[in-house]
Order: structure tokens, then C-alpha cells, then sequence
């Protein structure tokens, strides 16, 4: 028995000891023997999902990781930029673009890009499609609708012919809307047979499942390699676990939407130890509206919602800042986007109110969504817009529901008023436009004008012309309110000092600009 | 004259319970002498059983001893913890009452028995079934017994199992609290064969029991409790000749072979400190003086009694 | 030993019928609650907006149009042609999904078990020994309070404690065997300490028999007769509880799971839950219910073993 218990005791002794030698977290501190960080180091980062589904993903792995590329990237202001590919013209009809590709381009597994590989990955999704993703989904009828064929016309030219006339084409394939990889690795179902093989300046070494994807430089990069030569990215679904794991050191960086939450940035950028970046995202919050009920299809109502709500108040509150206010429903990142002035005029709105609903109390339910609860705070916004509302005459009940749900009876048509949140389909602004103001619209807006300005948009061939029909559509949309825009979200990452070139970018981070500091 | 084994002078035990103190053993003066089986008896509540656990140390947390119990000149209350542990088994064994719930049921008999000496290192673990054969054949067991569960024995397999544990260490003084309660008449004979085979090779025996007839047939002496007190004390032949205590008397005239007339009236509370002869209110011979009587006399050699009447 | 192997028999036929039992329950409940797995399919990504005529054709597609009694036994037949389903979300075989996190929810339960053993034993035993001792009365205390932390609160201060501060082990991630320890600590932390008090008023219990006097009687020291004659009979309640805790473990583990990013079955099931991805639930349900049935025949088996008197037919 005392025999017993010593034995015990030291059992236990020695695995205590025994874990705090084997101790996983790395410490910066420790190992840095020199000044000049070595670039050979490895980074490690953390998201809240893993970014690479795999094999049987669409993409097999996210944008963000880089390891494979598109064909056109979305610029700052929202306009089409090259990547894999170098140019591209319309036809006179706007039926025909001709797209040249860059040259000298490897994917990992050492084949080249050129037109055959553009081929085979659109006729993937053409074949195979829809591939659905927790990222985007590849939809042939969405990101090239009325595709006839894609030729080749030599090694490096590609043209795609369509039924009508297309000139947001391009626009359309931005990003996760033309994913390029080595045809080497599909198998005959479209899915992946070994890990992606992209042109990217990462590529994927390993990867486990919910733990963890480990990219390595590629040396043989078009453009500027990577400066760092490893990374390692873990799956760490606990918000708080990410930023303990800053803290402790064992991270240098988060990525990926609701990578930090904006309390927990402030927190870490108190101390000058961690670095917080920013940039308007791909992700919008709103407040639909169902204008085919009583009381809510009179837009002089709709307005009063609109004016009782204090945008800039939500944006600095409950998202600590970050974030954009705005009654603009087309996402910030997007081409043209315009940005619009938020109006708070809570005395405007109860007059408003008064002259539909006169004395009478209207009794109205919210919709808020579980994810909203988790993710973002939709219940404090949800509360706040209850209290602005009874200053209206308005019974706002809250209802949660679970996030597909939700979606069901929203788009039934079941249902007053639904917070959620919209990320920008692709880089057409029509696309967003026409989820609020086109036909078959989630809040039963009908507005002529909007169908007809629709309609020019997604066939007007000049340039020019289009940007102004953008502006058109848009000013409407503050007009006449198909929706209720709160907020346009802000991509926030948090970082340690240690680690530089490290900025947020409308979807991702600056991986391949990334280094230790010297 | 054999010198006493035990000697117990004045011992005074009482509990503290949630109903004020009780009073189980008081002002009992008495010796137990070596190689002589002393029959404590005494109907349920005497205070009997408690008199055996304090000779054994096993008195529990609530209970306040006074006086002197010695065990060949050791004095034994108020011995520590360890020095209980040095003694017991090995000096002082101890059969406990209700057989069925003191053997544990978790082990075989054999490791029941055997466990005290390899314990003592007095055997090696591997000789554990030998020796308890040898011990089970003692008590009148078949030595397969050695692998029954206590669960699986008979009440009066059980019985003598435990007596088999008990000597274990072959203690010098062996304490038996109501071996025979509640068995038939062939397992009453085995044990009372038991224990006078038992006495027959030496030890010395201090036997709890209410059976007068047990008492008459193995005891060399006899103690009476009634009350917490000692009320009687006398050799085997002398008292059951001539029993001097009204109570002794109303013992043996309730025995079956006399004729099993019963004693009139209740015994006295347990809660009550007795103040003179605990019998006072059942007597035919009381007086008030019977009252303040406190201490015994002693008519012959060899022989106490409290009462006014000798 | 007739009577072992009616317990085997027993555990066979209550096992099967309670695997149809929760699998039936399970799939009724998934199909009962709020929410469309072909909406959480199409919405996964946060953009698309799904019309009805692509619900229509994804719930086609997942058999989700037919009756619910008649998908539940294509289920059980596709079970007994030994294939477990495909994810409705990730379109992978739920197979591998289970290979790569059975073993680490099962890792981390059996480190957890085994800190709430390798704990409770001897601290209950020895608050036994001390009871009324300083540390006993601190140690009661102490239960109430770690009995009424949530789990997830305490992982957090583990993390805060050794993680942040102590830096002696790993905030998360599955990096090797001391990514286990505050997670399973974690877990067991608020039953170690009810089931040491379980213990402790067992042997109390214990201590005031006869056959433990009748230990002393024979000369053994009191701590001794404790372990010997004392901690067996009193192990007979605790084994049931301690049974009962490692599966409640096994299915408590998802917290800890996704806190410390452990990707196992609870943190899958957790996502399924939310997906609404019916065959990784009842794939989930199922391995769950046969750990559980597992268990149960352990803990009987080791009850024979501790006590004999339950070997023989009544």
C-alpha cells in the first residue's frame, strides 16, 4: 500500500516530466541564435477550417494557400487582373474571347500550362460539374452560362465561344472561377488523384485531414517565389485556441475568414508583439426584407427600416471597426462599387412609419441564422435592430434557426425580415445585383427599371458603358431598397512582429511575400 | 494458581452516541486464567460482545474506555495503532459473530486463512493452500474447502471456517463471540467439539455466548454480565451447582434442560448508568439498599458475586 | 462459469437490438429536425443563393425524396453489404473519415479514463484513511466547485495555465502524445473528483464491516486491510461509474475535441450535426452505440473478475 502509492506518485512524476520535455510549441524566442531569422524556418499558421478538403473538393485546396492559380485575380478596385492569363479580347459581338496565356509556365508535376490544360480544367467542370466546396462552387451554368465550346488556337491562345453575346465573361472567371491544374491530376471523375498540382508559388508536400496541409516554395515559380520555404498550416476550429496558440507562440499568423475575432485583435495589438491587417472582404452583412407581405411592400416602410438603423454604430460596436457601413448591397471588393454615404435618421423613419402603419402596432419576425450567432455577433445586432424597430411601432421577434434552415425558408419565402450574410459570387457586379434585384429575388422586390438595367448590363458590350449601368443599378439600389445592406465585413488577420509581408488581401493573405523579420 | 493471562481491573466502557452515552461494560473486575476457556455469558445487550472487542482493540471510534485490561502484564488500552497491529493475530485471535458477513467475500478461504502468516512471513505464499488445508482439517473441514468462496459454505461450514482463520497465527488467547448462534444441533456438537479440542491443545479461550448449555458444557469458568455489569463470577462446577446471583439463578432455571421458566420483567436501558445492581428492578430478593451496591463480594476463593444476599 | 457466458449472451442480444434501437432513433431525429441537408450542401460556400429546382435535384440525388422508413433500410442494407455510407458533404467514403478519428477520440478517452483512474483511486483512498483530515474537508470543497465548471472553462484555464504561461505543453493540434494531456485532463477533471468521493464513501462503507474487522482482528495494519479487504468490495460501485464516465467521455470528447483542434469523431459528428449530413450521423450513432456496448460487456467482465460471487447463477 505505501509501496503503491510511491509507485504511484512516481508514475506520474515522470510523466509530468516526461511532457514538459517533449513539448510541441515553439517557442521564437528560444531558438533564434542569430539576428537574421532564417528564411528556411518554417511558418506556422493557423485557420478555422481546413483549408484543404481534398481529394474529392473542387478546388482541393483554397485560393488563400496559393498553391494552385486562376486565370484572371481580382484586383483592387475590383477589376479582372492577369495571372495565368496574360490578355484577353472580346469580339464584336461579344460572343467571342480570345485569351492569351502566359508563357513559360509549369505546373508542380513538371507539365506545361498552356491551351490543352486550360481546355481539359474548363471541360472538367463543364463534364463534371457542379462540384460543391465549402469555398465556392464550380458551376459551368453560373461562371460561363451560355459556354459553347473552348478552342484552342495555338499553344498559348485559347478562344471561348458563346451563345450570346458575354462581355463579363472574364469578369466571371476572377478567382475561384477559373482554378487551373495539371490534367495529370484529375481522375476520370473530375475529382483529384493525388494532391493538387498547381502553378502556384506554394505547393503541397503533406497534408492530414482537419489537422494540417504543409506547403513548400516553389523554386520553379513564373513570378516571385515565395520567401519563405516552408509553412505550415493547422486546422483550428476554436477561436480562442487560435489565439492562445499566438500567445504561446506556437503560431505566427491566422488566416482565412474568421480567422480572429475583432475583440480578440484588439486584445493582441495592445502589446506591440502582434500586428493586425485589414482589408474590405468578399463578405456583406444584410438584412433582407420580404416585400410581397403586408405592410413591408410599401417602400416608404422599407425605408424606415433602413433609417432606423445606425450602420456606422453596428460597424464600431460590435465589430470593434472593422468593417465598412453601407446601404450599398454590392460588396465593396467588387468593380464599380460605389461608396455610399450611410444615412441615420431615426426621427425620418417614425414618420415614415407612421403614415403606413398609423397607430397600429406592426408585429414583424427576424430571422437570424446559428452561424451568424457563432461566427459574428448577429444576436447583439439582431437586439439592437429589435430596440431601434419598437421606436417605429414595430414588434420584432427574434427567431434563430439553423443556418440551412434558415436558407429553406428564405428562400420559400417564408419568412419578415432574415439577417445573413452574401459573399460576392464572382467578379460581375451583376451577378451580386441580380441575387437582390433580379427576377426570382429572395425579398420579392419587383422594380422594372431594375429588370431592364439588368438586362443592358449583362449584354452591353462597351466598357464604359457597362461601368455606367453598374452606378446606374447601384443608385437604384439605394433608392428603392431591395434589400437592407448593413455592412460590408472586413477581411481581419492578426500576426506576430516576427513575421513580415504578412497583409490581408480582399480573400486570403500575402503567403508568398511572407518572411521572418531580420 | 495459575497466573491470570488477562486481567481486567475496574474496566469501565460507555458509547457516545446521538442519544447521550451508553453503558455497556462498568466497573467489571475479573481474570481470565492461561489455558482455560472462560464462558462470558449473558442475554443480548450485556455488554458481553463488548468486552471481547475491547480485549481485541476493536472497540469503536465512540467509545470511551477506562481502567485496565492486561494481557500477560501488557496493558492493552490505550496501545497505539502499531503496537495493536503487532499483537493481534499473533497473541490474541479473534472469531467474530454472524460468520456469513466476516469472511470476505472477494476471497477464497484458503487466502483468508493463509494470509495473516504469509503476511508474518511465517509461510511462503506458495504453501498457502497446504497450510490451510492443514488448519480446515483441524476445525473438521474437508480441505477442498480451501477453494470455496465464503458465499458457497453452509452457516455452519462458515462457522468453522472462521475459527480456522482465527488461529491462523496459533494465538495463545482465542475470543469467540457467539460461535454457535443459529445452528442446528449437528454444527452446534462440531463446534463445541471445535473448541474443546481447541482448549484441549492449549489455548486459552474467552467464549461470548448466551447458551448456557454451551457455557456448562465446555467452560472451565464462568463470567455473568446482565446490565453492564458483572454480576457473577465462579468455577464451572460451583456455579452450576450453586448459582449465587438471583440472575445467575433465573439463567439456569430458563434453560431448557430445567425446565425453561423465564425471567419476569425487561432489562435495564442501555442509556442509563446503573447505579448498584443492575437486577434491582427484576429481583425477588431486592432491598433499597441493592440500590447503592457497587462493589462484589467474594463468598469463596475463586468466586465474586454482587449481591447483598452473600 | 455458466454464469459468464450468459453474460456474454446477454450483452450479444441486448447489443444488437440496441444498435437498431439508436440507429432508428438517430435517423428519425435527423430527419425530424429543423433544417435540409441539400440547402446545407448548396449553401455551404456563404454565396449561392439555391433555387428550388437544385434542391430538388440534390435531394434526388441523396435519396432524401423517398419515405424516411424506406431510406433508413437502404441504410441498414447497404450496412450489412459491409459499406458505411458516403458523406453527403465531403462525397468521401465515411470509412476513411472513421479510420483516421476513431483512434484519436479513443486515444484521448482512454487518457482521459486513465487520469480519472490513476486519480480518483488514490486520492479517494486516501481521503478514506484521512477522512476529517484538513485535506479531506479542503477536498470536498474543492468537488463542489470542479463539479459546477462547465468543461469548456476549464480547458480554457489548462490552456491559459500550462499552454500560455507554463509553456510546458501545446495549446492544440494533434502533435504527438502530449497534444492528449490538457484535453484529456480537461475531460476528466470534474468527474475525478465525484468519483473519488464515490470511492471514499465506499470504503468508508467498508471500514464498518465485519469481514474488515474481522482483517484487524488478524493483526493487519489499518492501510493494509484497506487496499486488501476494503478497495475490492468498494471497487464494485466505482468500476459501473467509472464505465459509465469513459462513455460519457467518448461523447463529451467533441468539446475538447474542437477546442483543442483534435480532428476526431466528436468533432466530425459535431460538423455533420450542423451539415446536416445524415449518413455521417448515423455512421456516428452506430460506432458510438458499439464502443458503448463494448464497454459495458468490459465493466461486467471486470465485475466477474473483482466479484466472485457474481460468477456463480444465482
Amino acid at each position: 500500500m505505501k509501496r503503491l502509492f510511491k509507485q504511484i506518485v512516481a508514475v506520474m512524476t515522470f510523466a509530468m516530466v516526461l511532457a514538459g520535455c517533449g513539448s510541441g510549441s515553439a517557442d521564437p524566442d528560444a531558438s533564434q541564435s542569430s539576428p537574421q531569422a532564417n528564411q528556411d524556418r518554417q511558418v506556422v499558421l493557423a485557420a478555422p477550417r481546413d483549408l484543404t478538403p481534398g481529394e474529392k473538393d473542387g478546388y482541393y485546396s483554397s485560393l488563400i494557400l496559393q498553391v494552385w492559380e486562376p486565370l484572371v485575380t481580382l484586383g483592387a478596385d475590383g477589376s479582372p487582373q492577369p495571372a495565368l492569363a496574360t490578355g484577353w479580347d472580346m469580339s464584336e459581338d461579344g460572343k467571342e474571347w480570345t485569351i492569351s496565356l502566359r508563357d513559360g509556365v509549369a505546373f508542380h508535376d513538371g507539365t506545361d500550362f498552356n491551351a490543352d490544360a486550360v481546355i481539359a480544367n474548363i471541360e472538367r467542370v463543364r463534364q463534371h460539374g457542379p462540384k460543391t466546396s465549402p469555398f465556392y462552387t464550380l458551376d459551368a451554368s453560373k461562371t460561363y452560362p451560355g459556354l459553347v465550346s473552348v478552342d484552342k488556337v495555338d499553344d498559348h491562345t485559347v478562344r471561348l465561344m458563346f451563345d450570346e453575346p458575354s462581355p463579363s465573361a472574364i469578369q466571371r472567371l476572377t478567382n475561384f472561377g477559373s482554378p487551373m491544374v495539371s490534367p495529370d491530376c484529375l481522375d476520370e471523375n473530375g475529382d483529384f488523384s493525388t494532391h493538387v498540382q498547381g502553378t502556384g508559388p506554394f505547393r503541397i508536400t503533406d497534408h492530414v485531414t482537419d489537422q494540417y496541409t504543409i506547403l513548400e516554395a516553389n523554386d520553379d515559380y513564373w513570378g516571385d517565389t515565395a520567401q519563405v520555404s516552408s509553412v505550415k498550416v493547422l486546422s483550428m476550429p476554436s477561436a480562442d485556441s487560435r489565439a492562445s496558440a499566438l500567445r504561446s507562440g506556437e503560431i505566427q499568423g491566422v488566416l482565412d475568414i474568421g480567422a480572429i475575432l475583432p475583440s480578440q485583435a484588439v486584445h493582441l495589438t495592445e502589446s506591440d508583439e502582434f500586428v493586425a491587417s485589414s482589408r474590405p472582404s468578399t463578405i456583406s452583412h444584410f438584412m433582407m426584407v420580404n416585400q410581397s407581405r403586408e405592410y413591408l411592400n410599401d417602400p416608404r416602410l422599407v425605408k424606415a427600416l433602413s433609417l432606423a438603423i445606425d450602420r456606422q454604430l453596428i460597424v464600431d460596436e460590435l465589430y470593434d471597426g472593422y468593417g465598412v457601413a453601407s446601404a450599398n448591397p454590392l460588396n465593396a471588393s467588387e468593380l464599380g462599387y460605389i461608396q455610399d454615404k450611410v444615412v441615420y435618421d431615426l426621427p425620418e423613419a417614425k414618420d415614415l412609419a407612421n403614415q403606413v402603419l398609423g397607430d397600429q402596432r406592426l408585429s414583424l419576425e427576424l430571422l437570424v441564422p446559428q452561424y451568424g450567432i457563432d461566427r459574428y455577433p448577429y444576436k447583439e445586432q439582431a437586439e439592437y435592430i429589435q430596440s431601434q424597430l419598437s421606436e417605429l411601432g414595430i414588434d420584432m421577434a427574434i427567431t434563430i434557426l439553423e443556418g440551412s434552415e434558415q436558407t429553406k425558408r428564405r428562400t420559400e419565402g417564408n419568412f419578415d425580415l432574415a439577417l445573413h450574410t452574401q459573399g460576392m459570387p464572382d467578379g460581375d457586379p451583376v451577378t451580386m445585383l441580380k441575387v437582390f434585384m433580379g427576377p426570382n429575388n429572395g425579398g420579392c422586390y419587383s422594380n422594372e427599371q431594375a429588370d431592364q438595367l439588368l438586362a443592358q448590363a449583362s449584354v452591353e458590350l462597351d466598357e464604359q458603358k457597362r461601368m455606367d449601368l453598374y452606378k446606374q443599378l447601384q443608385e437604384l439600389a439605394l433608392e428603392t431598397r431591395p434589400t437592407i445592406p448593413l455592412l460590408h465585413d472586413d477581411y481581419l488577420i492578426v500576426h506576430h512582429r516576427d513575421l513580415e509581408g504578412y497583409d490581408a488581401t480582399a480573400y486570403g493573405v500575402t503567403l508568398s511575400t511572407m518572411h521572418w523579420a531580420g | 494458581m495459575t497466573t491470570p493471562l488477562v486481567a481486567m481491573h475496574d474496566v469501565n466502557i460507555r458509547f457516545n452516541t446521538t442519544r447521550g452515552w451508553g453503558y455497556a461494560v462498568t466497573a467489571v473486575s475479573a481474570d481470565v486464567r492461561a489455558n482455560t476457556v472462560t464462558a462470558i455469558i449473558g442475554e443480548s445487550g450485556s455488554g458481553k460482545s463488548v468486552l471481547g472487542a475491547a480485549v481485541m482493540g476493536l472497540l469503536p471510534n465512540n467509545a470511551e474506555a477506562s481502567g485496565s485490561i492486561t494481557y500477560a502484564g501488557l496493558e492493552l488500552l490505550g496501545l497505539t495503532d502499531r503496537e495493536w497491529d503487532q499483537i493481534r493475530g499473533i497473541e490474541l485471535g479473534w472469531v467474530a459473530q454472524n460468520p456469513a458477513s466476516s469472511l470476505n467475500p472477494v476471497y477464497r478461504i484458503d487466502e483468508l486463512i493463509s494470509e495473516a502468516a504469509i503476511h508474518r512471513r511465517r509461510i511462503r505464499r506458495r504453501d498457502k493452500r497446504r497450510f490451510a488445508a492443514d488448519l480446515l482439517t483441524k476445525v473438521g473441514l474437508p480441505a477442498a474447502t480451501g477453494r470455496n468462496y465464503s458465499f458457497e459454505l453452509s452457516g455452519g461450514m462458515a462457522q468453522r471456517a472462521l475459527i480456522a482463520v482465527g488461529i491462523g497465527l496459533d494465538p495463545p488467547l482465542l475470543i469467540l463471540d457467539e460461535p454457535t448462534k443459529g445452528l442446528d444441533p449437528a454444527n452446534y456438537d462440531r463446534i463445541r467439539d471445535a473448541i474443546m479440542d481447541l482448549a484441549g491443545e492449549g489455548h486459552t479461550i474467552m467464549l461470548i455466548t448466551h447458551d448456557v448449555t454451551l457455557a456448562e458444557q465446555v467452560a472451565d469458568e464462568i463470567w455473568v454480565l446482565y446490565g453492564s455489569r458483572l454480576v457473577e463470577q465462579a468455577p464451572k462446577q460451583d456455579f452450576f451447582a450453586t448459582p449465587l446471583h438471583p440472575y445467575s439463578q433465573g439463567l439456569l432455571a430458563a434453560m431448557p434442560s430445567r425446565g425453561l421458566h423465564p425471567i419476569p420483567g425487561e432489562s435495564p436501558s442501555f442509556f442509563v448508568p446503573p447505579e448498584g445492581c443492575p437486577f434491582v428492578d427484576r429481583c425477588p430478593y431486592a432491598v433499597a439498599a441493592c440500590h447503592e451496591l457497587k462493589t462484589p463480594s467474594h463468598p469463596t476463593e475463586g468466586r465474586s458475586v454482587l449481591c447483598l444476599l452473600h | 462459469m455458466t454464469n459468464l457466458l450468459r453474460v456474454l449472451a446477454r450483452h450479444l442480444i441486448q447489443g444488437v437490438l440496441t444498435l437498431l434501437g439508436i440507429t432508428v432513433l438517430s435517423f428519425l431525429l435527423g430527419h425530424i429536425a429543423p433544417g435540409d441537408p441539400a440547402y446545407a450542401i448548396l449553401g455551404s460556400d456563404g454565396v449561392t443563393v439555391p433555387t428550388e429546382e437544385q434542391v430538388q435535384v440534390v435531394r434526388e440525388s441523396l435519396g432524401l425524396d423517398r419515405s424516411v422508413v424506406e431510406q433508413y433500410f437502404l441504410w441498414l442494407g447497404q450496412l450489412f453489404r459491409g459499406n458505411i455510407g458516403v458523406s453527403f458533404m465531403t462525397n468521401r467514403l465515411i470509412e476513411q473519415e472513421l479510420l483516421a478519428r476513431i483512434p484519436v477520440t479513443v486515444q484521448l478517452s482512454l487518457l482521459a479514463i486513465t487520469f480519472l483512474v490513476l486519480t480518483s483511486l488514490p486520492l479517494g483512498l486516501f481521503l478514506a484513511l484521512h477522512k476529517d483530515s484538513l485535506l479531506d474537508h479542503l477536498f470536498l470543497g474543492l468537488t463542489s466547485l470542479f463539479s459546477a465548471v462547465p468543461g469548456f472553462l476549464v480547458a480554457l484555464v489548462l490552456i491559459l495555465i500550462f499552454a500560455e504561461g507554463l509553456r510546458l505543453l501545446p495549446t492544440s493540434g494533434l502533435n504527438g502524445p502530449t497534444s492528449l494531456i490538457l484535453p484529456a485532463l480537461a475531460i476528466s477533471l470534474g468527474s475525478m473528483t465525484q468519483i473519488t468521493r464515490v470511492l471514499r464513501a465506499e470504503l468508508l462503507a467498508a471500514f464498518g464491516t465485519e469481514y474488515f474487522q474481522s482483517a484487524r482482528a488478524k493483526g493487519f495494519p489499518f492501510r493494509f486491510a484497506a487496499v486488501k479487504h476494503a478497495l475490492p468490495n468498494a471497487m464494485s460501485s466505482v468500476l459501473t461509474l467509472w464505465g459509465n464516465y469513459f462513455i460519457a467521455i467518448l461523447g463529451g470528447s467533441a468539446v475538447a475535441e474542437s477546442i483543442f483542434a483534435l480532428p476526431g469523431l466528436g468533432q466530425w459528428v459535431l460538423k455533420s450535426i450542423n451539415s446536416h449530413d445524415y449518413p455521417a450521423i448515423q455512421a456516428y450513432v452506430l460506432v458510438m452505440g458499439v464502443l458503448c456496448l463494448m464497454i459495458f460487456l468490459v465493466v461486467d467482465l471486470l465485475q466477474l473478475a473483482i466479484q466472485p460471487r457474481l460468477r456463480r447463477a444465482s
